[in-house]
């Protein structure tokens, strides 16, 4: 009786002494190289199909921009209906710019930090 | 040009230089022709899969750190080409003895007999194994093919697929299991 493990070791021997097919069709490589000549024009044209993708978007960003610009806008005209503050003027955080002093003496911090106490 | 390594001609190209890529494609399509038809039938699509195996190879080109030799990393390129290829064209047919040709059943029926008629038992032989390799899922026909008809090692293929070694052995053990399976049921009362 004939184990099927022999039969499948002795199919697989039989077909590893077929040597391996390594030929090549005639001139194959100039076709591989024709292909990568090509590729450049394909990523060019990739960069331009992004950059018209780009310049679609620029009007819906406008429209988007002018909305929220509005939006940001309605509240101060005395609507009011969308803050709790009713009519009041919407809180703005006010920073006061530096005096000239102090500038002066954080610039000559970097510059001499002994002079500090001066 | 010629004469350059492999490592001066990949400079080359990365330089800007397509040209030099063709000398490395007549040196590796040989090997890369071999491989891909150990698991594609038809020539179009041999061809089709050492041209992939090109383009990706030319395209990732600057990703080879040059730390293993590029033949290494041309087959491991080669091989998920194939990968790829035999999970897109998986066929999974079911057949039995009765789809054998008279060449494939009249291996079953001598087998273990010498003939004369060598060249004749080996393509049957291959065309069985062919049969039983459509069988498995991709990465077992790909495990079964390097280990048991190129005879790498477990260590290299491991390395080209990215599986675990033991991994490796388990696949190939179940995909052995099956192809025996498949065999038994061409002729039971023969073989068991």
């Amino acid at each position: 009786m004939k184990k099927i493990e022999d039969i499948l070791e002795r199919l697989l021997a039989e077909t590893r002494e077929i040597p391996a097919n390594d030929r090549v069709p005639y001139a194959f490589e100039k076709r591989i190289m024709a292909h990568i000549k090509e590729a450049p024009a394909t990523l060019a044209d990739a960069w331009s199909v992004w950059a018209q993708s780009l310049w679609k978007a620029v009007v819906p960003c406008l429209a988007v921009l002018v909305m929220v610009a509005v939006w940001m806008k309605a509240p101060a005209d005395g609507s009011g209906a969308t803050t709790p503050q009713g009519n009041a003027a919407p809180a703005v955080a006010n920073f006061e710019a530096p005096g000239e002093e102090d500038l002066e003496s954080i610039v000559m911090l970097a510059i001499d930090p002994d002079s500090t106490g001066e | 040009m010629r004469g350059a390594t492999d490592k001066e001609l990949i400079a080359e190209v990365l330089e800007g230089n397509p040209e030099s890529f063709e000398p490395l494609v007549v040196k590796y399509q040989p090997r890369v022709f071999a491989i891909a038809r150990r698991y594609a039938r038809r020539e179009d699509e041999v061809e089709d899969i050492v041209q992939t195996v090109f383009m990706k190879a030319y395209s990732k080109l600057s990703s080879y750190r040059g730390d293993a030799p590029f033949e290494h990393w041309l087959m491991r390129t080669a091989t998920f080409t194939c990968y790829d290829f035999l999970r897109k064209h998986q066929r999974n047919r079911e057949w039995n003895a009765t789809d054998l040709s008279t060449e494939e059943n009249e291996w079953l029926e001598n087998v273990g007999e010498d003939t004369t008629e060598k060249e004749a038992n080996q393509s049957a032989a291959k065309a069985l194994v062919d049969r039983l390799l459509e069988s498995l899922k991709p990465d077992d026909r790909m495990i079964i093919t390097m280990l048991d008809l190129e005879q790498k090692s477990v260590k290299e293929i491991a390395k080209l697929t990215d599986f675990t070694e033991s991994n490796v052995k388990v696949r190939a053990h179940r995909a052995r299991d099956k192809m025996k399976k498949i065999l038994a049921t061409l002729a039971p009362e023969k073989y068991l």
